[in-house]
């Protein structure tokens, strides 16, 4: 490069750049942007093992049922239900429910298999919808996730389902673009498998089966502790509190999930019903009349 | 909610060395926006790692940028959106060289409309005016490679202030292959 282009480029980048200050609490916005999108992909983890595992789970975001004595009555007949769907299953599971009210300004994406959070990333969104709270609906190996907007209505749908050993079937449906779209993916077993984790990282979100061997797991290596009993939803609660601030509220008789918060974050409640035709009916997704089929986003 | 340890540390390191970082990430990206998302983005990265990390994070920092910047980070289609943007606006500018300003800040948006490695490549010699062994390290490829990039990049930034020298040079080098 010759002296007269390298001091015009130098010149024109000095001029380009010469306004640039960075924004107070760009770190912590960092940091409360990766801990959103940790949670989002922990759901969405949680889906897809639920149904790789073909046993019972839930994804879960954030989320808060409102606080007030109605909620406390259908909270006691929750217990009651699910203490005795564990009881009576025989080897079918449960359905797994979470409510997740997502941060403000949350924008995701439905993918093959995952959604995205596009939260924060602020200018390239157009793929994104604009999402208030995530509702996720487990069973064996399917998985529906559906996206709502802060009025209530849904925006995007996510349904997931095992397709053999490594595969999964997604059905996508966007509301905000009238579209839907379907592929089945096939993820590539590793030559080796994963050496197996000494502790697993808190928040995680297994199938119902293994939730008390993983707390079990967890209290044992120290990412979790014990931090007396609460009373949440109308249960007393063990409350146990993450290294990295995320706090668990488990039922001790059935050591499933009630709440799980990660502080300035996001709050998510669970819930497990027995299987009847009923409560399987929330993970069928029916792409509305007059929709056009699209192609697949990338991954 | 209690911020991680971390976040205060790199808070204060970004009050002394966040400047220069940004202005670098602002270069890679293409503008101010992008740029602090792109910082953004290396921040997290840097977040994730930050208990493996001894001593000062910025070539941890530095080196997250470039790669970023390099392998596209945003989606492809988005380039290609600000590409042929780009190039509508260099055009306009090229109709009157002679301007040195308009000429400098042509310069810019031209670097901008190159393909990221190409780009990362450019602002890691002459703006941070690192050398080609450096700047190889900085995005973990090889010296030959950081050369082929620049000549690329530079070929075509020539062209825009000695119109037609691209052409010769691409014609030179065919000769003598």
């Amino acid at each position: 490069m010759n002296a007269q282009l390298r001091q015009l480029l130098r010149g024109g980048m000095e001029r380009f750049v010469e306004d640039v200050r960075p924004p107070v609490g760009l770190a912590l916005r960092a940091y409360q942007h990766r801990r959103k999108r940790r949670l989002v992909a922990r759901a969405a983890t949680a889906t897809g093992v639920a149904a790789a595992l073909t046993a019972v789970g839930v994804a879960g975001l954030t989320g808060a049922f409102g606080p007030g004595s109605g909620q406390q009555v259908q909270t006691a007949a929750y217990v009651t239900h699910v203490r005795h769907a564990l009881a009576s299953q025989a080897g079918g599971g449960l359905v797994g429910y979470a409510r997740t009210v997502l941060g403000a300004g949350a924008v995701v994406e439905p993918e093959p298999g995952n959604w995205k959070d596009l939260s924060g990333g602020g200018r390239s969104l157009r793929s994104g919808v604009a999402a208030a709270v995530m509702i996720a609906w487990s069973y064996q190996n399917e998985s529906t996730m559906t996206a709502l907007d802060a009025a209530g209505q849904p925006v995007a749908v996510e349904q997931n389902t095992a397709s053999g050993p490594y595969g999964t079937a997604t059905l996508a449906v966007n509301y905000r673009d009238r579209a839907w779209w379907r592929v089945t993916v096939t993820l590539k077993p590793r030559a080796r498998p994963p050496a197996q984790p000494s502790c697993f990282s808190p928040g995680f979100l297994p199938a119902h089966e293994t939730w008390k061997s993983v707390i079990l797991q967890e209290l044992s290596c120290g990412a979790y502790t014990k931090d007396g009993h609460q009373r949440v939803d109308g249960i007393d609660a063990m409350k146990l509190t993450g290294s990295n601030g995320v706090v668990l509220w488990i039922d001790p008789k059935t050591y499933l999930p009630v709440r799980q918060a990660d502080p300035g974050a996001s709050v998510t409640d669970f819930r497990w019903f027995r299987a009847t035709p009923a409560s399987l009916a929330n993970l069928k997704v029916v792409v509305p009349a007059g929709f056009r089929r699209v192609p697949p986003p990338r991954h | 909610m209690k911020p991680d340890p971390a976040v205060a540390d790199l808070e204060s390191f970004l009050a002394e060395r966040g400047e220069p970082l940004l202005r670098t990430a602002v270069l890679l990206a293409g503008s101010k926006e992008a740029g602090e998302d792109l910082l953004q983005a290396a921040l997290e990265r840097l977040l994730k790692h930050w208990g493996s990390i001894h001593g000062s994070p910025e070539g941890y920092l530095r080196r997250t940028l470039y790669n970023l910047a390099a392998d596209g980070w945003r989606r492809e289609s988005a380039w290609r959106r600000q590409l042929r943007l780009l190039r509508h606006g260099t055009d306009m500018v090229v109709a009157d060289p002679a301007v040195a300003v308009d000429l400098r800040d042509a310069l810019v948006r031209l670097l901008m409309q190159l393909p990221p490695r190409q780009r990362a490549v450019i602002v890691a010699r002459y703006w941070e005016e690192l050398s080609e062994a450096e700047t190889a390290a900085v995005l973990g490829c090889s010296v030959g490679t950081v050369k082929s990039q620049t000549w690329r990049a530079v070929r075509r930034l020539r062209e825009l202030i000695e119109p037609g020298s691209g052409r010769r040079s691409e014609q030179a080098g065919k000769k003598t292959s």
